[in-house]
């Protein structure tokens, strides 16, 4: 018993970070009795363990909800995005399954940087927008105010904006109403020939790869043979439905309508985002636009612990691609590490995510380099090599110059804190363009900043310096000629290329100290003392040494109690598959990314 | 045939670098010690040991000295009348603290059959004695060798090393005077700072500086001072004439079952290590609610855990790792691969079959089983 495609509405909820998507998803999906009884609990779409641990959505997660009203039944489906500005791909990929978008809008802190992103994103894709304002419980709240400003961004009447509270409960109704009533009603005929978007994909270890698919025309089923019109791959359909808290299988899916489809996918590769499905037997002529190519911004090699277990790392990453597409990767060698992939990324959080995946999800143990961007080497013969890996840049006698890529940045933030955040952006070879006031306490500062800076610890700073308020968007705004240089890394006298930077010239200096005591602190005593150099061309500019231990060895053995030893030796040898031998030195996984966590060098630096 | 050990969980006073189960109490919390022990003991001995027959019994704390007398005979009374203190023992330890080693306790303690005293000496410097916040007197703990060694019973004392402040001559001449009364086993052990201690905060703090800087050299010169004396080692810490290794102590390393009563107190039976609670409260409420086995810590030993206590426990022992006898256990040897690097640097070598942590390897034992475990 299908819905007629009249009653069906497919939407995202979009916000910037922390708004309240997630809460707001979790009382429709109450309200439409989706989720019941002690299924519930707070953020419910946020099933993954990292998105639990972190409390922040990383992924788009789809749903299907069914709402009766006096008029009829209705079909919505539901798609939660995050809000982080790393993961701005998994909403411009949500969005273009759906014909409207949920804006929530916190009512205390008003627009900021990703709602006006998100929203942009949202418009692009001719999608009917329902501005929310949430949060109206906190005492902080300004409502009014809120909705003035929405008002004027959309043309919006300020004050048939819902003021919910997705955290109470209230007006929740409100809302679903008007998505009922305001989101147009999918397009699609049955009898046009199968167009299907495939706007996410899943790989389980039973099922194998899930595609996520939004029927545009005609309908897809068991049994239809269909063909990936990108990739020209074909199967035979096994089983399609939709997804509620679970997946229920369906018959049919049919034009507007949001499910799962299973076929029996052979190659991994086969399966690609963005993609349109249609049937062999009556194959439609054109695709669906798909999605743009996303461009990682930054870089960094990921390597397994074990050399053995480079095919599994092979494995895992391309499982991983399916369900992140934002994800892109091509083999290195490193003479440090052996064989591994050279990794793009997002953002340093994208980065931090999906290490955490394949640990968790694929169990790989893998060593991660520190990040960078990627430069533009401009070579005596003016010939210019684009290098994702600073032990790829040429010797200096071959090249003329480096350029390195810049960003554009929007800084929300409250009018107090202009200044501090001026200081930070010139701190970090920034060029101000210009302030622009939002409204009477809001401004929007823009900056073109080298994205190598802005990449590790500004948008930290950025928050510690606001206290908190401050929010940054930023788009790529090209390439620049600038003074840079790379700074090796010695350990005992052998430069360990993946430790290796480039750097502006006039911070090489103090970086490379900062960087050796860190790393003092970071690599364990060893039987032999270890000296850490930082070099330019050859010219050591900074040194520590990690002193010898002179024993290790537990003497005492707790009484009877050999459990307690035993659990120690057990925790150690996890911790030793972390370590990898570069020449005779062990030198943990941490060590490597010590870049990121130049903040808590401790003081000191040349001891000998 | 079973090892039983009795732990008794007070101290005059709680030692600065101490992370036993031990505490200071008052006469009426001992009594009532004595009678949950004793009642622990009644349904513990029968259900989770089905009355095996005991070998050894190692009576240890704390401090069972701390016991008055009759309290102490009263414990061991009980003990005996199940019989868990059966005549034949191949061995009957107690630890004591010299302080309160008085006559009418050695008194109890050789009428109940006790045949080996392991003396809580640490160091015979008074000053170090105080730094690490401990309750002694040197020349109380020389009279109480003295007097241990004229019964005729075998003697071991406790020392400790790498002490705030130690030097490692001083560390010598402990164990060339105690050697030199007549001690035929010593256990030494460098200090090892616990994050739950008063030593422990003292540290972080920056009060007391415990370098461990010198700890290889108090160990290999304090074995090599030893072992001239005819005292060879037979496990990482512990020394002794041939013949005179504690038994008990050694099953723990042969990974031999035993049943442990009181606080704290661990036991290995039927492939299953348990521990009682810790805490002195906990662990009476536990016992007067019957012992639930879901009150206990449980570690069961499956061929993964016992793989890892066969390498690591044998290779403490300079008898060292059967290696036959391992691959028959675990139907899968060690790679002689794994154990090559240490084999070049002259830290372990095979004997009769045997591979066994020799010389300089003894410092670095950790870190050899970690290599061979992985
Ligand atoms: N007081 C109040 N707090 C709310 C309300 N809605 C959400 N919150 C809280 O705001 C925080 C963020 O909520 P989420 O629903 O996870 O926000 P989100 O927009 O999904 O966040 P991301 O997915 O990480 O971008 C949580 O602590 C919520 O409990 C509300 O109406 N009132
Ligand atoms: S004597 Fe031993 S058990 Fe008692 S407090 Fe001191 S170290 Fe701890
Ligand atoms: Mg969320």
């Amino acid at each position: 018993m299908a819905t007629p495609t009249s009653n069906i509405r497919n939407f995202s909820i979009i916000a910037h970070i922390d708004h309240g998507k997630s809460t707001l998803a979790d009382r429709l999906l109450e309200t439409t009795r989706t989720v019941v009884g002690n299924e519930m609990m707070a953020q419910v779409l946020d099933d993954m363990e990292l998105e639990r641990e972190r409390g922040i959505t990383i992924k788009a997660h789809a749903i299907r909800m069914m709402y009766e009203r006096p008029d009829g039944q209705y079909v919505l489906n539901m798609i939660d995005t995050p809000g982080h500005v790393d993961f701005t791909y998994e909403v411009s990929r949500s969005l273009a399954a759906c014909e409207g978008a949920i804006l929530v809008v916190d009512a205390s802190q008003g627009i900021e940087a990703q709602t006006l992103s998100n929203l942009y994103l949202a418009i692009e894709n001719n999608l009917t927008i329902i501005p929310v304002i949430n949060k109206i419980d906190l005492p902080s709240a300004n409502p009014d105010h809120v909705a003035d400003m929405i008002g004027e961004l959309l043309g919006y009447d300020p004050a048939s904006i819902p003021r919910i509270s997705a955290k109470a409960g209230i007006n929740i109704i409100d809302v679903l109403n008007k998505i009922v009533d305001e989101i147009p009603a999918p397009q699609g005929k049955l009898e046009n020939p199968l167009q299907a978007l495939i706007f996410d994909s899943v790989y389980d270890s039973y099922r194998g790869a899930i595609s996520y698919v939004r029927v545009v025309e005609g309908s897809i089923r068991q049994n239809t043979k269909i063909r990936m019109m990108k990739t020209g791959a074909e199967y035979l359909v096994s089983e399609v439905g939709t997804f509620t808290m679970k997946r229920n299988v369906q018959q049919s899916l049919e034009p507007g309508e949001v499910g799962y489809m299973l076929a029996n996918v052979k190659k991994i590769a086969d399966i690609k985002i963005g993609d349109t499905v249609t049937s062999i037997d009556n194959p439609s002529q054109t695709q669906l636009p798909g999605y743009k190519d996303v461009k990682p911004m930054i870089f960094s090699g990921i390597y397994p612990t074990n050399p053995e277990d480079y095919k599994i790392l092979r494995d895992a990453l391309e499982k991983l691609q399916l369900n992140d597409s934002a994800l892109s990767w091509l083999p290195e060698t490193s003479e440090a590490l052996g064989f591994g992939f050279r990794t793009g990324f997002l953002g340093l959080l994208h980065m931090e995510i999906v290490q955490e995946r394949l640990d968790r999800e694929f169990n790989v143990d893998i060593i991660t380099t520190a990040p960078n961007v990627e430069y533009h080497v401009f070579m005596a013969d003016e010939s210019m090599v684009a290098i994702e890996s600073p032990s790829k840049l040429p010797d200096p006698s071959r090249y003329d110059h480096i350029e390195e890529p810049y960003i554009q940045a929007q800084i929300f933030t409250p009018k107090e804190y202009v200044g501090p955040l001026m200081k930070l952006c010139e701190e970090k070879r920034g060029e101000f363009k210009t302030m622009e006031y939002l409204d009477e306490f809001k401004v929007i500062l823009k900056y073109e900043l080298p994205l190598g800076e802005v990449m590790f610890d500004f948008y930290d700073r950025l928050k510690s310096v606001s206290r908190g308020y401050a929010g940054l968007d930023y788009d790529p705004c090209g390439y620049r000629k600038n003074n840079l240089v790379k700074l090796d890394i010695l350990l005992n006298g052998d430069p360990v290329d993946a430790f290796s930077v480039i750097i502006h010239k006039d911070k090489a200096t103090t970086y490379g100290t900062a960087i050796c005591v860190r790393l003092k602190d970071l690599i364990p005593r060893q039987q032999f003392d270890v000296a850490i150099q930082g070099a330019i061309g050859g010219k050591i500019i900074s040194r520590t040494t990690v002193k010898a231990v002179r024993k290790d060895v537990t003497a005492k053995c707790y009484g009877g109690d050999i459990s307690r030893k035993r659990k120690l030796l057990e925790k150690q040898k996890e911790g030793k598959k972390r370590m990898k031998n570069i020449g005779s030195v062990e030198v943990p996984q941490k060590a490597f990314l010590a870049v990121l966590s130049l903040n808590d060098a401790g003081s000191g630096g040349d001891d000998d | 045939m079973i090892g039983f050990y009795l732990h008794v969980p007070f101290c005059a006073k709680v030692c600065a670098y101490c992370d036993f189960a031990v505490l200071a109490a008052p006469l009426r919390v001992q009594r009532r010690y004595v009678e949950l022990a004793q009642r622990e003991a009644q349904i513990r001995w029968s259900r989770d040991a089905k009355n095996q027959s005991i070998r050894t019994v190692y009576l240890g704390g704390g401090t069972p000295t701390e016991l008055q007398a009759t309290d102490l005979g009263g414990l061991l009374d009980g003990m005996r009348a199940i019989g868990l203190i059966p005549p034949g023992l191949a061995e009957f330890s107690v630890e004591c603290n010299p302080e309160n080693l008085t006559e009418d306790r050695l008194a109890t303690l050789a009428e109940n059959g006790v045949d080996r005293f392991s003396l809580g000496v640490q160091t015979l410097s008074p000053r170090l004695l105080e730094a690490v916040g401990r309750k002694s007197d040197p020349d109380i703990s020389r009279a109480a060798v003295e007097r241990l060694v004229k019964t005729g019973s075998r003697v071991s004392c406790d020392l400790m090393f790498s002490l705030p402040g130690q030097s490692v001559s001083q560390f010598l001449a402990d164990l060339e005077e105690l050697t030199s009364m007549g001690v035929g086993h010593a256990s030494f052990y460098g200090l090892s700072v616990e994050g739950n201690t008063l030593l422990g905060q003292q540290v972080s703090r920056g009060d007391v500086l415990a370098p461990d800087d010198l700890y290889a050299d108090f160990y290999r010169q304090g074995v090599a001072s030893l072992e001239s004396k005819g005292i060879f080692r037979y496990e990482v810490s512990n020394f002794s004439r041939p013949g005179q290794e504690g038994i008990h102590n050694r099953s723990y390393w042969e990974r031999r079952e035993y049943l442990g009563i009181g606080p704290g107190a661990h036991s290995f039976l039927g492939g299953v290590r348990m521990g009682a609670p810790k805490a002195f409260s906990r662990w009476a409420s536990w016992v007067e609610e019957g012992c639930p086995i879901a009150g206990m810590s449980l570690d069961p030993i499956g061929p993964a855990e016992a793989r890892v206590e066969a390498i690591w426990l044998g290779l403490r022992q300079s008898a060292g790792l059967d290696l036959l006898a391992f691959e028959e256990e675990f139907s899968k040897g060690l790679d002689p691969k794994r154990w090559r690097e240490f084999e070049l640097a002259d830290q372990v070598r095979i004997q009769d079959g045997r591979l066994q942590i020799t010389g300089e390897g003894f410092c670095w034992i950790d870190r050899i089983v970690q290599t061979l475990l992985s």
